[in-house]
């Protein structure tokens, strides 16, 4: 019995892989055995919400997938609120509030209270950036409602319609500005010479505010703090917000937002950026043999640009070659008369060079708002630096203010037309 | 004078036989000359003896000796034999002629056994191209394979193996088309057995392969005699055993099983298009379930938000933890075939609905099982019969890399999956690397593997095994 | 002896797979803090030195077709320095293995086994890698050869994929000449993989013309290297410091890509079979080296001193990230001396003394 034992082992001694298999079987595929889904032992948060309290504490509110038993796989979310002297305290205690670990691998939202940005944000943000499991192409919100509010929004939103807030502010970055609102985008402008980056803004207002908001209900109910400290509302008290995306955005220097620019404002810039491919600009009281005194709209459809860089004595120069495409899309006038053969093709070089002149406005409004904050966030820096770098340097080092080279760089804009 | 006391050496073969109740032995006397017939009749044809043996020699009016008798019998299959193979020819359903009067011994084969007529094999259907299977007689077998081979090339070397089976083996190839050390290899491996019987081909596999305890096939096995007629084409040797539909063919690479009869009567590009399917069907059967198991206890993070809702939604009310449901299903599924593949048809059909309604709609609704894992071990135990030539493999591959999922995630799968290519990198039967033509990669080759190009460019033989003539188009 | 040879092909597609690890995980990071975007022309002129390393490599094969190296050195400089190079080359493994170990450790627990310990890892890690390289180098060569397509595949979804992240150009000319030649010096020792081509020597099967193979897959790697540190700067441009893992952070960067979510599970993948073979060639490697310092022991025992010192190493001494890149910048370098200083002044001292006997 014993030597077929021995005989045994001495066999099985020689496929040493299979001894591997079988430890590896025995104990991990045991322990493994017992072992919950992650999805159960990991609290899935897609919305990260962020406010200061009164106190200075950090009131983080998570807005998290709670799975239940359904056959029509309906995404079902709670907001779960902590506070704490640091993010990852607050993290700790929403931990413990739902009795899981917090898992931040399929966030795609993080939504900041504005007060956020009255200090450098970065520093708030630390956590975040530092946190692998976080994607840094997660979008980041301004809001100046609480943040929590705002994730309540969000939760109506994700689990009633097909519209996700992270959506609107994707749609914002391929259509309004050309600029993304992510957590990278903002430490890439943190981290560019003129350190300054955008945050989008997104409202919360009332039912009956004016806008393009989605209504969608808050609730104060939540799990975590509110329920800990016993300070929930009784019940589900509804109050209907409408999200309202205007497209505003805050300019940040150093984290600290210097301005809050208007999606017009905004859209001045989008010269610059070779995405710019749809939009409208608009003439206001305009005169010529078709129309007298008409507010036209020309609808872009496509766009070219070549932005290049020179020095002459010593000055920064900025070419800014524009082919804009447009068609005229939108005529009013008081006494407009349709007639049969009224060709909005027909577009006449008057309208051409009025329309030339406004793109040309246009982008001086938007290049003066920039050198007002000394916020370089069309990356003049690098075009000039990367153009000749020694004429750069010698021209920085002629600047008291390094941080305001815009103001000292000539912008020309020779914008072409093509009408169809 | 007396070489043979006819009567005694009868009981003498009686006795060795221990008087089995089929041993039928006639003596005639002629004259001087008694003449002794001994046979199984549940072995032979009756009527053969009685008209073509027994019939010419008592009506003989002339003096008999053993020159006349073997000239009398009418039966094409007549050898001279010695004493000492008398009882094996008898056990190969001849008739043996003995005589006093001369040392010689004739034997008559007459062999008679009701074959099986040659029918489409289950395992290898075809939609399109020859339907005829091998049965388990040889000489059947032969003939089917003869009569795809009009030339004298094709070699048949007989063999027996088996010190109480005796079993019959055939040694087929194509001269100067395959490997002469193969086959000589094959042969010396085939004399060295020693072993009580071979009841079916599958016997001589261990002895043939060069790691006989190992999980992967590494002889080739087919019922049809069109693919074994390919076969011996390329330069393969082929292996015929006596009573068993199975042709085994060597040197064997995991490639053919890949192939299918079909792809060759169909269009070339469909059939390159089913490798493919063939290809992800097998390794969604291996992996799938493992790497399934993988993520739901390993990494989440990796699944996107919209699977992890559905997934983490639809375990809520399972009862199990994911491994032992993963587990419960798979053993569910494979009593459900074991079960079917037993049972005779009609109840087959019923142990289907039960498994399909019954176990799998019933066992979701009453939430002990989750619809994502039956689907994917549905998929996998599905997707194994996309070869079914290697399913014992991939069904034990499947629930290793299950095992090795639910244990230690993705980097144990692939951990796994390298240890096992490299393990099969490491087979050479009769020097043909097992992996052939992907690694090492041969090009030439490789027009009849994943790929499959019309045959018309297919110009010569593989090269992942040595073959004296490589041409197969032209010269 | 046939068993221990490989084709050239197999030869270059282990050069191939050498060429990733660590150079698409942290290095495009590492040289972006010492020497911003101009890192991309310290990828350039370390593989610049790896192909020296690589023509030498031919020259010396040409010459010496079936002679092994160290029957090279034992006939030029005698037994002891052969022990001494032998040493210092099987210590030089050694070391690479763990910088490789650690980097795709920190990466995988970082990012998709936070919850698990290190000792699962290296039971997955350690008996394939045992295995592969006890195995026979022909065997091996296939397992490489096989997995080639997959894993080229994996590469190349990764480095085309990764341009669709890419919208910023970075700022160039940030960094002086002594920067970037100081930079490539640190982080060497991520380099000279092709030291591995002298160890097998005499079991790569090479005819007249195959140095062509060799450099084009050496070339392909590099160039997909080059791409992905090209694409990580442009993708990231100021903030490339902050990303350790660059092909990991690349495909992370890019949104819903085809609506499947994260994507950067395929560099995952990708890292995690380069993490294998890798490791396992310079195991097979380490083992050579070692029959060479004790011929009477066998292969077994090479691997049993491997497990016992690689053990100890990472689980004792460099226990995380921080140590391990302060090791692979500080001490690491020191041995790249091999790779870049012994083994090619070994072979350009036999190649002029093979010329001189033959002008004689």
């Amino acid at each position: 019995m014993m030597n077929n034992f021995s005989k045994f082992i001495k066999n099985t001694l020689k496929y040493p892989m299979f001894i591997v298999f079988l430890f590896i079987v025995i104990f991990y595929g045991g322990a493994s055995l017992g072992k919950d889904a992650e999805s159960d032992t990991y609290a899935i948060v897609t919305a990260i919400g962020l406010d200061k309290s009164e106190s200075d504490e950090i009131e983080l509110s998570l807005l998290t997938f709670i799975p239940i038993v359904a056959q029509d796989f309906k995404e079902k979310y709670e907001v779960i609120k902590a506070s704490g002297q640091s993010i990852s305290e607050a993290m700790d205690y929403a931990g413990l509030y739902i009795g899981r670990e917090v898992g931040l691998s399929h966030v795609k939202t993080i939504v900041l209270n504005e007060s956020y940005f009255d200090e450098d944000a970065s520093v708030e943000m630390d956590y975040l950036v530092r946190n692998k499991s976080l994607a840094l192409s997660t979008s980041v919100i301004c809001t100046d409602a609480k943040a929590s509010d705002f994730l309540q929004a969000i939760k109506t939103l994700d689990s009633s319609s097909s519209i996700k807030v992270d959506t609107l502010i994707e749609f914002n970055n391929s259509y309004i500005f050309s600029k993304e609102s992510t957590l990278e985008s903002f430490y890439k402008g943190l981290y560019s010479p003129s350190k300054a980056s955008y945050i989008s803004f997104i409202s919360l207002v009332g039912e009956d505010d004016e806008g393009v908001g989605i209504t969608a209900s808050t609730s104060n109910a939540g799990l975590g703090d509110s329920m800990a400290s016993g300070e929930s509302s009784g019940g589900s008290q509804d109050e209907n917000k409408k999200i309202l995306n205007k497209g505003e955005t805050f300019l940040c220097k150093r984290g600290k937002k210097v301005a809050k620019l208007s999606s017009e404002e905004m859209r001045n810039l989008n010269f610059f950026d070779s995405s710019f491919k749809h939009g409208s600009i608009v003439i206001e009281d305009f005169s010529d043999e078709l129309f007298k005194n008409a507010r036209l709209t020309f609808e872009l459809y496509d766009s070219q640009r070549n932005i290049r860089a020179g020095f002459e004595n010593g000055i920064p120069i900025i070419y800014l070659d524009l082919k804009l495409y447009v068609k005229l899309s939108e005529v009013k006038e008081k006494d407009l008369e349709i007639k049969e053969n009224v060709d909005f093709k027909n577009i006449s070089k008057k309208a051409i060079n009025t329309l030339e002149f406004k793109v040309k406005d246009l982008i001086s409004e938007g290049v003066n708002i920039l050198r007002e904050y000394k916020a370089d966030t069309i990356e003049i820096y690098r075009i000039l630096n990367n153009t000749d770098h020694k004429a750069m340097k010698k021209f920085m080092d002629s600047l008291e203010d390094k941080e305001d080279y815009l103001n000292h760089v000539i912008f020309k804009v020779s914008p072409q037309i093509f009408s169809s | 004078m007396n070489f043979f006391n006819v009567e005694h050496e009868i009981k003498k073969i009686k006795n060795e036989l221990h008087n089995s109740f089929d041993v039928v032995d006639r003596v005639l006397q002629k004259g001087n000359i008694i003449v002794g017939f001994i046979y199984l009749k549940s072995f032979t044809d009756n009527l053969i003896f009685s008209t073509a043996i027994y019939e010419p020699i008592s009506s003989f009016d002339k003096q008999l000796d053993f020159d006349n008798i073997k000239n009398l019998v009418q039966a094409n299959d007549t050898k001279e034999i010695k004493k000492e193979e008398i009882v094996e020819n008898i056990l190969k359903g001849a008739v043996v002629i003995l005589t006093n009067t001369s040392q010689k011994i004739l034997s008559v084969d007459i062999q008679k056994f009701n074959a099986r007529a040659p029918s489409e094999p289950p395992t290898t259907p075809v939609i399109q191209g020859p339907r005829e299977g091998f049965t388990e007689d040889i000489k059947t077998n032969i003939g089917l394979l003869r009569k795809r081979f009009y030339s004298p090339d094709l070699v048949l070397k007989n063999l027996s193996v088996g010190r109480r089976t005796k079993t019959q083996i055939i040694i087929a190839y194509l001269d100067n088309v395959a490997d002469k050390k193969t086959v000589k290899e094959i042969e010396k491996k085939l004399k060295k057995i020693d072993i009580d019987g071979v009841v079916d081909s599958y016997y001589l596999i261990p002895f043939l392969a060069e790691r006989p305890n190992s999980l992967f096939k590494q002889i080739g096995n087919t019922e049809k005699p069109d693919i074994v007629c390919a076969k011996l084409l390329e330069g393969r040797v082929a292996i015929m055993v006596d009573n068993t539909p199975m042709v085994l063919t060597v040197p064997f690479v995991l490639l053919e099983d890949l192939q299918n009869p079909n792809d060759y009567y169909t269009n070339y590009i469909y059939s390159t298009l089913l490798r493919f399917v063939r290809l992800i069907g097998s390794l969604f059967a291996i992996l799938g379930p493992g790497i399934y198991i993988a993520l739901q206890l390993f990494h989440y993070n990796v699944l996107p938000l919209k699977y992890l809702i559905t997934i983490a939604d639809s375990t809520q009310q399972i009862p199990f933890t994911p491994f032992i449901e993963i587990l419960f299903i798979s053993l569910l599924f494979q009593i459900l075939y074991e079960v079917s593949l037993r049972l005779p048809s009609y109840l087959g059909l019923a142990t289907s609905i039960v498994g399909a309604l019954i176990l799998g709609d019933t066992g979701v609704k009453a939430g002990l099982i989750s619809p994502p894992a039956v689907i994917v071990v549905a998929i996998a135990k599905i997707a194994l019969y996309t070869i079914p030539e290697q399913s014992a493999q991939i069904t034990v591959l499947q629930f290793i890399f299950l095992l090795i999922g639910a244990s230690v995630g993705l980097f144990g799968i692939i951990g796994g999956a390298i240890y096992f290519v490299g393990y099969l990198n490491s087979i050479e039967n009769f020097k043909t690397p097992y992996l052939a033509p992907f690694s090492p990669f041969i090009l030439k080759d490789n027009k009849d593997g994943i790929i499959r190009v019309p045959i018309t460019t297919m110009e010569e033989r593989p090269f992942s095994f040595s073959t004296p003539n490589k041409r197969r188009i032209g010269k | 002896m046939r068993d221990e040879s490989i084709n050239v092909w197999q030869t270059s597609i282990m050069l191939f797979l050498l060429m990733f690890a660590n150079k698409i995980l942290i290095l495009p990071s590492l040289f972006f803090n010492d020497a911003n975007v101009e890192g991309i022309l310290c990828f350039i002129i370390l593989f610049v030195l790896e192909i020296a390393l690589i023509t030498l490599f031919i020259f010396l094969k040409r010459k010496y077709p079936t002679t092994s190296f160290v029957q090279l050195i034992k006939e030029k400089f005698g037994k002891i320095t052969t022990i001494i190079i032998y040493f210092l080359i099987l210590t030089y493994f050694l070391c690479k293995l763990v910088l490789i170990y650690n980097v795709t450790y920190m990466f995988f627990k970082d990012l998709i086994y936070s919850e698990n310990s290190s000792v699962l890892f290296l039971i997955c890690l350690l008996p394939i890698i045992n295995y592969l390289a006890f195995l026979n180098l022909r065997a091996f060569g296939r397992t490489c050869q096989l997995f080639f397509p997959v894993i080229l595949i994996f590469a190349l979804f990764c480095v085309v994929v990764s341009f669709i992240g890419t919208n910023s150009v970075p700022l160039f000319y940030q960094s002086s000449f002594s920067d970037i030649i100081l930079t490539s010096l640190k982080h060497i020792s991520s380099f000279g993989d092709a030291v591995f081509l002298f160890v097998l020597m005499d079991k790569i099967e090479f005819k007249k013309g195959d140095g062509k193979k060799v450099f084009f897959f050496f070339s392909l790697a590099s160039i997909m290297v080059v791409l992905v540190a090209v694409s990580f700067y442009f993708a990231y441009t100021y903030t490339s410091f902050m990303h350790p893992y660059a092909i990991f952070e690349i495909l992370g960067n890019i949104k819903d890509y085809g609506g499947l979510g994260r994507i950067d599970v395929i560099a995952v993948i990708f890292v995690m079979f380069i993490t294998y073979f890798q490791m396992a060639i310079y195991l097979k490697c380490f083992s050579v080296c070692f029959e060479v310092l004790l011929p009477k022991l066998k292969r077994a025992y090479s691997l049993v001193v491997f497990d016992f010192l690689f053990i100890i190493i990472v689980e004792l001494i460099l226990r995380n990230l921080e140590k391990t890149i302060t090791y692979g910048e500080n001490i690491l370098p020191y041995f790249s001396i091999v790779s870049f200083v012994i083994v090619p002044l070994c072979t350009i001292f036999f190649l002029i003394i093979k010329s001189n006997k033959e002008r004689k």
